[in-house]
């Protein structure tokens, strides 16, 4: 029974971990530039971080290992610092967007600008952190996260044209704009294979002392909460191609974005609209700021936890703390939350070899994972998706930077 | 005769020397025959060795983290091969625009110097004496030509394509790539010409002074008169595809002369970089190759990110303008569907007075954008 109830709490906390600001962004910006024509991009990167979390569950559940202690015991700690300084990196500009997405939210509900809403943001998160209070914390983001769904709502009420997002499933050569359409797909990817996803599932796979009786459980959660969530980013993508793209609006600042849920649903929209923007900005923040300190205490070896005093892992307590501080004093600076966003899902994209490949190892590594190894379906499906959006955002983050 | 001893002691040609000798003659003509009959698939086979040579380094360092070289090679081709059809297939378009850009303009590029210089019946050094003066002009201005010489050349991408094949010339290559450039820089005016001239020289000296020496510095080292030699026989039997293996090709010959002959013939010490390379590998740690790898690749990268820079650079000002008006209609629209919300009461007048400001403040910016442009 209480298995159950972890699963459907895990589910829940898939669906609402999947969107926050980078899969939101992406989504309303590529559904309002190209219409229903990057619903494949969605799809592609749903698979793959489905596969991905399902991995990072089943190494906890099996081999006891965490995702960073694995790979340092593994590939020794000069090749674990590539990936942690990817991750990290990554992790901090999703962070800062993250803390960016709820300022933002804030100043569309009262209409003082962003950047005095970053310092109280970040100290929010950080004060739930420091005050250990993260399992409830999630929990309720998580249960509160659920409001993403209004986008599916206002997708029905739209009449959206189910026929049209089935037959863009299909990846297809773009109309016009090749360099921002390669560019917007690949962000799209990367918004949805997040390290920190799995990074941070992984850990909490260990902190909750799963074994291999959970392996059903995590493939449930994997495949159902990533796939919610990732028909959740098409709804807001079909929204947007609905009401924006129809208008020739293209997003080029989130003030245009609370549009696609009022224009079908009226003033509860637009109340949803920015709850659903701060609730899922606001648990990802939290999410995301843990990730970094799990990734570098457990890399180094230092005591980590969530439910731990400050005092208890003070190392670990200072990570988290720089990190939060850090991404609040760079939304502070003024920088513009939906480029921000929209770069570090592209920099995601472009780091995912990095942060794949050497998970894709350990679970093929039968000293780890034993019999449980991967299925070279997975294999296949990971590697690929990671190496192709690294290629595409090789060639398309420089042409969109400097071509426009 | 020919097996008789000579009264000195020096011994004469043997026959079995002689026959010898005239199989070989025959053997290396019929071999050349040969080779002359089926230089396509020579070529096409000289082109398969290189680009494996060129890609079995990927496969090394796969191989150092245990992976097959079979499973390797697999995965780095059709890598490959993506990298290449995604530049192609975003850079085709604007390629091909520009080269019909080109093809148009060029002529009446070279009728407004033939007129430019007729007007004056001058030489060139009074030409550029006419220009100079123009140089000075205020600060500002200055700084935005220099701005617009690097982003706002006509058919940017075509000419850039005509740079890397005439790249392949020696000495008179990188000359020559530069005169269809100036002749369109002369379509703007004779200081755009003057720019885009000086241009070329500093980027020509920063290429021959800092990335060549910095890509090359573990390549072969081939003697100039050579190098301009094999380019001619490989252009001559092999047209111009053998002209772009000619170098490469090259380095790759003398790598077992140096070896086989220079070194355990004559004696003399020479460096081999494959060899030295792979000895210098030996003394390192796993984790040092790796950086190793990491700096090769850091280099791959960059010059990948050197080569899409001009490309990204050039979209053409028309492209922007055709941006900046999308970006004012969706602004437009934007303000409109707020004012159908507001009015409806599905937004709030905040939101409505935060949405109209941000237009308001897009709107000008595109306007300072597009006037920008348009000077």
């Amino acid at each position: 029974m209480s298995k159950l109830l972890e699963m459907a709490l895990g589910l829940v906390t898939g669906i609402g971990g999947f969107l926050e600001a980078g899969s939101l962004a992406t989504a309303a910006q590529a559904g309002a530039a190209f219409g229903f024509q990057l619903v494949w991009a969605i799809a592609l990167g749903t698979v793959c971080i489905a596969f991905l979390v399902e991995m990072g569950g089943r190494l906890a559940a099996v081999s006891k290992h965490t995702l960073p202690d694995a790979m340092r015991e593994r590939f020794g700690i000069r090749f674990f610092t590539v990936p942690l300084i990817a991750v990290v990196l990554v992790s901090f500009l999703v962070l800062a967007a993250e803390i960016g997405g709820v300022s933002l939210a804030l100043q569309l509900a009262t209409g003082v600008r962003f950047q005095w809403w970053a310092p109280v943001v970040a100290l929010a998160v950080w004060l739930l952190l420091w005050a250990h209070n993260f399992n409830l914390v999630e929990k309720g983001a998580a249960l509160l996260g659920l409001v993403t769904f209004v986008f599916v709502v206002g997708a029905f009420k739209l009449e959206v044209p189910l026929h049209e997002v089935g037959a863009n499933l299909l990846p297809s050569l773009p109309r016009q704009d090749s360099a921002q359409y390669w560019f917007m797909a690949v962000s799209i990817i990367g918004a949805s294979v997040s390290p920190y996803l799995f990074y941070f599932y992984s850990a909490g796979a260990i902190e909750d002392e799963w074994d291999e009786s959970y392996l059903g459980a995590n493939r449930v959660i994997a495949g159902l909460g990533m796939g919610f969530g990732g028909s959740i980013a098409v709804a807001v993508l079909a929204g947007a191609a609905m009401v924006l793209h129809s208008r020739g609006i293209q997003v080029d600042r989130y003030e245009q974005m609370p549009l696609l849920l009022a224009a079908p649903l009226g003033r509860w929209g637009f109340i949803l609209f920015v709850a659903a923007l701060g609730i899922a900005c606001f648990g990802a923040a939290l999410e995301i700021a843990l990730t970094i300190a799990y990734l570098v205490a457990q890399g180094f070896g230092w005591k980590w936890g969530e439910n731990l005093r400050p005092r208890e892992a003070a190392r670990f307590s200072l990570v988290y703390t720089i990190a939060i501080l850090l991404a609040g004093l760079l939304i502070f600076t003024g920088i513009d939350p939906l480029k921000l966003t929209i770069f570090s899902m592209a920099l995601t994209a472009l780091s995912l070899p990095v942060t794949v490949v050497p998970l894709l190892i350990l679970m093929n590594d039968p000293e780890y994972v034993g019999e449980n190894r991967n299925h070279w379906i997975a294999n296949a499906a990971v590697f690929s998706i990671s190496v192709l959006a690294c290629i595409v955002a090789i060639v398309a983050i420089p042409l969109q930077i400097l071509g426009s | 005769m020919a097996n008789a001893s000579q009264p000195n002691g020096v011994t004469g040609w043997p026959t079995r020397g002689i026959l010898r000798t005239l199989a070989l003659i025959a053997g290396f003509y019929l071999i050349l025959q040969l080779l002359w009959v089926g230089r396509p698939v020579v070529l096409l086979s000289l082109l398969g060795v290189l680009f494996g040579l060129a890609l079995s380094a990927g496969v090394d360092w796969l191989e150092r983290w245990r992976m097959a070289r079979a499973v390797g090679a697999v995965l780095i081709v059709p890598a490959f091969l993506g990298v290449l059809v995604g530049i192609g297939a975003l850079t085709a378009p604007s390629i091909t625009s520009q080269l019909r850009e080109f093809k148009t303009q060029l002529p009446e590029a070279i009728g407004k110097i033939q007129r430019w210089v007729h007007e004056r019946q001058q030489g060139v050094t009074q030409v550029l004496k006419q220009v100079a003066p123009a140089d000075t002009a205020p600060a500002d201005q200055t700084g935005e030509e220099g701005k617009l010489l690097i982003l706002d050349v006509k058919a940017a991408i075509a000419l850039g394509i005509i740079a890397g094949i005439l790249e392949f010339i020696p000495i008179a290559g990188p000359i020559l790539s530069s005169v269809p450039a100036i002749a369109m820089g002369f379509l703007d005016g004779p200081k755009k010409a003057v720019y885009i001239g000086l241009a070329y020289v500093v980027i020509q000296q920063l290429e021959a002074n800092l990335l060549y020496p910095l890509i090359m510095k573990k390549g072969v080292e081939l003697p100039p008169v050579l190098t301009i030699v094999a380019q001619g026989v490989m252009s001559i039997v092999f047209g111009f595809l053998g002209l772009l293996v000619a170098v490469p090709m090259l380095a790759a010959a003398t790598v077992p002369i140096k070896m086989l002959y220079v070194r355990d013939v004559v004696g003399d010490p020479v460096r081999v970089p494959g060899e030295e390379a792979k000895n210098v590998e030996k003394r390192r740690s796993r984790a040092d190759r790796g950086d190793a790898d990491g700096g090769t690749a850091g280099k791959g990268l960059a010059v990948l990110l050197m080569a899409l820079v001009p490309v990204a650079a050039c979209s053409s000002r028309q492209q922007k303008l055709q941006e900046l008006n999308r970006t004012a209609h969706s602004w437009e629209a934007t303000a409109r569907l707020t004012k159908e919300l507001w009015e409806k009461g599905a937004v709030s007048a905040g939101y409505a007075q935060q949405t109209i400001a941000a237009t308001a403040g897009e709107l000008e910016k595109t306007r300072r954008r597009s006037e920008k442009l348009s000077q």
